[in-house]
């Protein structure tokens, strides 16, 4: 069934909802404010409005949209288009006659269609006391218009893709070099008990301390169930690093070199992939069918014969997420016997439409220049970059090719470099001396996490910070938390209940990939860059 | 935390906006003149207010002839000496002020929509909101004598033209 088949995918690891610009927002923020500022602390000068004669109509700025012509006799004609006809001596325009208590007389409009010809107003110079235009200056309000019409697309947005507005999972955030960032979501595809699980993360950016904290969020309508949440810990050299292998081994590493080339369908991604700089490779999904995959072929200068690593920090699109909640939405008001049937050990497990999909698959090309399959990484969700490293293993001196196949539009690679393997590592598991009750209904958190029998239980809204101390002067970081959490089923997810769909994609997951590939290729740039740009992360 | 960090300095944002805008705009009442988007489309005097010795007089300014300028007030047609005026005020527009710091206000409710995205819009709203409502506020919208001559108030009368004798001032109280 449907869940059997998501929970070796950690679609919902999701990380920073643009915490990771923590700075540049507020930089952004203070710009904002000097433009606004300044706008607001400029007295404007009062309207303009000229008085002039007849003989002075014809040099009138044409960008009036309004003239008022003042009669002798008190009337005055509001014109909003008007013209002199010389030789008469006459001024004709068209716009509204009002009477001397300004109550309108007569109003003639004037027409494109040749049918509804209307004669415009037409009287003689003389008649005429005086002319006048005026400048109101500009308009103020075009600004609100803008934060009305962005607020208005945002929750459009939200509308269309709720989970990506309302957050998911544990969130974890600690300290990085400089400022608080979120860097981890716990067991993300843990939605159910029976789905109870851990998850690995890798602490990337968190600033070592020996007093080490991390601040426990629930900014979703979730119910999240916290059995532990312990640091690995392992001790290296400054200039090393230690990487997790899909398989949960782990690795210490040193010499990290990027590719010197790196090629995809869509050209060039050498920029894309050479730094952890949030500037990530993606591809947009095909829109005849979503199963659909693409190669990215590297290339790298191996300088002395060893034993190498492929590290890969990545991302995936919110292609799964969309799928998931779809799934969600098709089983309606059912959500919850579906929901309980898995509980109850019910569904038969099939090849689900996440298994499909597929990772990342890394090969490299061997002596007899063919490619040899050395691993896949099928994990990490929407938002967190996660880091993991497939064994290339023993590599002679010269060029190593490396290639990455995997699924159009679905994942988004930020990092690839080759590292040395140095030995593999065991970690040092360090538990939490205490967890703070920062904004929550639980009374004893710190038990309740320490507790195997017992979960720490959170609620939207809540917060908690564990502290730790940790052994070493230099350390590699990773979170292994284990637990699940329950969604709060929203009434617009289930009006789309669609028992036909929902078959067809638990059943014919790749009948209904390509169905769907259009839908989701309407909403997808929504998804991904309206989304991404709007949350100014990269 | 990074929520509570940006909250701080949405607070300050707000204060320092919140003091800029809580002046209160010069205004007539409502529906005697127009809004500033509307005013070439109005052919109604401004609204003038001044003290013919202790009582204080507002109405609309009709015009002036000779020494004499013409306020219509509750449906009457008044005249008073130029030289009996020590101060007078009189408004052109009403700002939108009011209507601008409502409509920050709602956006700002209506932006609890964007789930987390919130962070991002609610402070941008508060902040242009604010820089508009404040703006706004601290619009020029009237002239006072004697900083303003007569004949600059006489531009902004219903009869700029003078009150002629060929206008029938009865039917001006209609």
């Amino acid at each position: 069934m449907f869940f059997n088949n998501i929970s070796d995918n950690n679609f919902m690891n999701r990380g920073s909802f643009g915490f990771h610009k923590y700075k540049k927002m507020k930089l952004f923020l203070f710009w904002v404010s000097m433009v606004c500022f300044l706008i607001s602390s400029c007295k404007t000068a009062p309207v303009r409005r000229e008085i002039n004669s007849t003989d002075q109509i014809q040099y009138l700025n044409p960008e009036n949209k309004f003239m008022k012509v003042h009669m002798m006799d008190g009337s005055v004609f509001i014109l909003n288009f008007w013209f002199l006809d010389d030789g008469k001596n006459n001024l004709s325009g068209y716009g509204e006659l009002l009477n001397i208590q300004r109550r309108v007389v007569e109003r003639r409009i004037r027409t494109d269609n040749r049918n509804g010809i209307v004669d415009p107003f037409t009287f003689p110079l003389d008649d005429i006391a005086l002319v006048e235009t005026n400048d109101p200056g500009n308009s103020l309000g075009g600004g609100l218009g803008f934060t009305t019409a962005l607020i208005g697309g945002v929750a459009v947005l939200c509308i269309l893709s709720p989970k990506t507005c309302f957050g998911s999972c544990p969130t974890f955030y600690a300290e990085t070099n400089d400022t608080l960032r979120i860097l981890a979501e716990g067991f993300s595809t843990s939605i159910l008990p029976s789905l109870e699980k851990n998850d690995i993360d890798m602490l990337f950016e968190a600033k070592y301390k020996k007093d080490f904290q991390l601040t426990l969020t629930n900014e979703a309508l979730e119910t999240h169930s916290i059995r532990y949440a312990n640091i690995l810990c392992f001790e290296k050299e400054e200039y090393q690093k230690v990487f997790a292998t899909p398989k949960g081994n782990f690795y210490l590493t040193e010499n990290a070199r990027i590719p010197k080339t790196c090629n995809s369908p869509k050209g060039g991604c050498l920029e894309e992939v050479k730094l952890m700089d949030h500037k990530e490779y993606f591809s947009e999904s095909d829109q005849d069918n979503l199963l659909s995959k693409e190669e990215l072929i590297l290339d790298f200068e191996i300088e002395k014969a060893g034993n190498f690593g492929l590290v890969l920090g990545k991302r995936q699109t919110m292609m799964t997420t969309y799928l998931l909640y779809q799934g969600l939405a098709y089983m309606g008001k059912s959500v919850s016997y579906f929901l309980a049937q898995h509980e109850l050990g019910n569904m038969e497990k099939k090849l689900g439409i996440f298994e499909m999909l597929g990772g990342v698959e890394i090969y490299f090309q061997n002596p007899n220049l063919e490619w040899q399959y050395a691993g896949e990484v099928n994990e990490t969700g929407p938002i967190a970059t996660d880091f993991n490293m497939v064994e290339i293993g023993n590599v002679p001196h010269g060029n190593l090719k490396i290639k990455l196949l995997m699924n159009r539009g679905l994942w988004r690679i930020d990092y690839l470099s080759l590292v040395d393997i140095y030995s593999e590592v065991k970690p040092t598991v360090v538990s939490p001396y205490a967890v703070e009750n920062i904004h929550g209904k639980e009374k004893e958190p710190f038990s309740k996490l320490m507790d195997p029998e017992e979960f720490l239980v959170t609620y939207p809204g809540e917060k908690f910070l564990i502290n730790y101390q940790l052994p070493f002067e230099h350390a590699e970081l990773f979170l292994d938390s284990k637990g699940f959490y329950l969604e709060w089923i929203r009434e617009d997810w289930i009006k789309e209940q669609n028992f036909r769909k929902l078959n067809q994609m638990v059943n014919n997951p790749s009948t209904y990939l390509k169905k769907v590939a259009k839908e989701y290729k309407r909403i997808e740039p929504v998804m991904e860059e309206a989304f991404w740009n709007s949350r100014y992360v990269y | 935390m990074y929520t509570e960090q940006l909250l701080k300095s949405l607070a300050i944002f707000l204060m320092a906006f919140g003091l800029l805008a809580c002046g209160s705009a010069v205004k007539a009442p409502k529906g005697t003149i127009p809004t500033l988007d509307k005013i070439s489309e109005s052919a109604n005097g401004g609204w003038l207010t001044f003290y013919d010795g202790s009582q204080e007089i507002s109405g609309e300014l009709i015009g002036f002839k000779e020494d004499s300028l013409f306020v219509l007030s509750n449906q009457k047609l008044l005249s008073f000496h130029q030289n009996n005026i020590q101060n007078a005020r009189m408004v052109l527009y009403n700002t939108k002020a009011d209507n601008y710091a409502i409509w920050t206000g709602v956006n700002s409710l209506f932006s609890l929509t964007n789930g987390m995205l919130l962070i991002f819009t609610l402070p941008i709203n508060l902040i242009v909101g604010g820089a508009v409502t404040s703006g706004e506020y601290q619009r020029l919208n009237y002239m006072d004598f004697p900083a303003y001559s007569w004949t600059e108030f006489q531009k902004f009368s219903r009869f700029p033209q003078g009150l002629l004798d060929s206008i029938d001032r009865k039917e001006l109280e209609f």
